[in-house]
């Protein structure tokens, strides 16, 4: 049995014990609730991200969906009707009458611009198309385009082993160059476009410059691309979506640069 | 009239009340009413209108008892504690989130009241009417156990720290009332063999000190809950 001063001893001992435990529970209880709160905050951002991210995904692919469906009326519709224009045009012969028969070849001609027009058109809008040949052949097609018209000049160059991308990437990266290209010809007024398609084992790099008035992109990167730049917006949606990295260098008077890496 | 050294007295109700009485039954009674309030808008903190509710006729009803019958006021505290238990682990019952820690609280509400009723009328020399030193020693210890469960199982409120969640305020009055008791306990027998006069004034003394940390941490969580409730469901 204990003497009366051991017991004190005992009982402020263990006292002294108690508090110690109950204030260590305290601070570890606070240590882990503010680790559970910093998690837990990372899995809502996580969700939030893949949230946004499918709801970018099923948007581009609506869009995607109602261009080929335009390429395909493009093409069943109007393309044919134009065909059966220039065949009666080319049947119609008129003897003795040099002025008409100009006048009629000048039309058989128009038309046949129009309906190689709207067959370009219908192939970039076309996603089969697209995602079934290279990159740069459907660049190709794009810049013969604009060379076309006798307003822009135009180069393109691949360097590495061209290979066939993942159809969607190939799709989306097909999209933000015609997005740069729309860029250069309305906004800009470029008369030079130049595309690098660089192929590496582990990475891909698309690099589109023109030679047109540039603009100051950070002030337009700081008001979140408010009012206009709904494109440009739409250029880094897309890259993100397909998982790379996409860039603006772009002073005015200086041209703009338009740089896609893409991890492979 | 009774005399305590120390302390100014006057009549309050029919019965004699110090002030330090009046100043621990008000403070009782702003965490009921604070209490009553906060389950408005925190389902969780609905036991505690009960809970305080009760408290507060027991510590009246003591009153009367010792001031106005002049009896011995001990089972009521024997008829209390195991309620007040039973109250307390069903409150932690709904906050703990693991099912089977839920199903030992709950298992726990019956076998302490047992056991409790055991202690009081079979085990205590002086039965109902001694001091239910055991009884409270024995819900110390599991309540001190399911507050330090409940703290460490807290589901974060995203924004919002530890110390703004009721939860955290009932758990640190109930932790620091209960080990309180529990290691001037273990010093009280030897006081009494001493200086029984001087043994009793300190153990009121402690005790109601403990008794006001308990009630104003109670009443920080009430306040904690009810800037709260935009986080919380109704």
């Amino acid at each position: 049995m204990l003497s009366s001063y051991e017991e004190i001893y005992a009982t402020v001992i263990a006292s002294a014990a108690l508090m110690t435990l109950l204030a260590t529970v305290v601070a570890v209880a606070v240590v882990r609730y503010q680790q559970k709160q910093q998690k837990h905050a990372q899995e809502v951002e996580q969700l939030k991200a893949s949230y946004r991210h499918e709801v970018l995904s099923a948007r581009l692919e609506m869009k995607e969906q109602t261009l080929h469906t335009v390429s395909q009326e493009i093409h069943d519709n109007i393309g044919q009707v134009l065909s059966l224009v220039r065949l009666h045009l080319n049947r119609m012969k008129p003897e003795g009458d040099e002025a008409l028969a100009q006048r009629i070849g000048a039309t058989n001609e128009l038309v046949g611009k129009v309906i190689q027009d709207l067959r370009d058109l219908s192939k970039s809008f076309n996603t089969e198309y697209i995602q079934g040949q290279f990159l740069s052949e459907a660049f190709a097609v794009e810049l013969n385009k604009l060379q076309r018209t006798g307003a822009y000049e135009t180069r393109l160059r691949v360097d590495g082993q061209e290979r066939m991308l993942d159809p969607q990437k190939q799709l989306l990266i097909f999209r933000v160059a015609q997005e740069a290209f729309q860029n250069s010809i309305k906004h800009a007024e470029a008369t030079q476009l130049t595309v690098e398609l660089h192929y590496s084992p582990v990475l891909f790099k698309m690099h589109i410059r023109d030679n047109g008035a540039g603009f100051d992109f950070p002030a337009l990167q700081a008001t979140g691309f408010a009012g206009k730049g709904t494109g440009i917006r739409n250029m880094f949606y897309r890259s993100r979506v397909i998982g790379g990295e996409f860039a603006i260098d772009s002073r005015s008077g200086e041209g703009t640069g338009y740089t896609l890496t893409l991890p492979t | 009239m009774r005399e305590e050294k120390g302390y100014s007295e006057y009549s309050l109700f029919p019965f004699h009340m110090t002030v330090n009485q009046g100043v621990y039954l008000a403070l009782m009674t702003a965490s009921l009413v604070m209490g009553i309030f906060a389950s408005r808008y925190n389902r969780s903190l609905r036991v505690f209108p009960f809970l305080l509710g009760l408290s507060l006729a027991t510590e009246i009803l003591v009153m009367v008892f010792y001031y106005h019958l002049k009896i011995n006021y001990n089972i009521i505290y024997h008829m209390y504690i195991p309620l007040e238990y039973s109250i307390l682990a069903y409150f932690f019952y709904g906050m703990i989130p693991h099912p089977l820690l839920k199903k030992t609280i709950l298992a726990s509400i019956p076998l302490y009241v047992a056991g409790s009723i055991l202690l009081s009328v079979v085990v205590l020399p002086q039965s109902v009417e001694g001091h239910p030193g055991m009884n409270f020693n024995l819900e110390g210890l599991l309540l001190i156990t399911w507050s330090i469960t409940a703290l460490l199982t807290v589901e974060p409120v995203e924004g919002v720290p530890l110390r703004r969640l009721p939860l955290f305020w009932i758990c640190l009055g109930i932790l620091v009332f209960h080990a309180g008791i529990f290691s001037f306990n273990g010093a009280y027998n030897y006081l009494r063999e001493v200086d029984v006069d001087a043994a009793e004034r300190l153990n009121q003394l402690i005790i109601k000190n403990l008794n006001y940390v308990l009630y104003t941490c109670f009443i920080i969580a009430f306040i904690c809950s009810v800037r709260m409730r935009k986080y919380m469901r109704p």
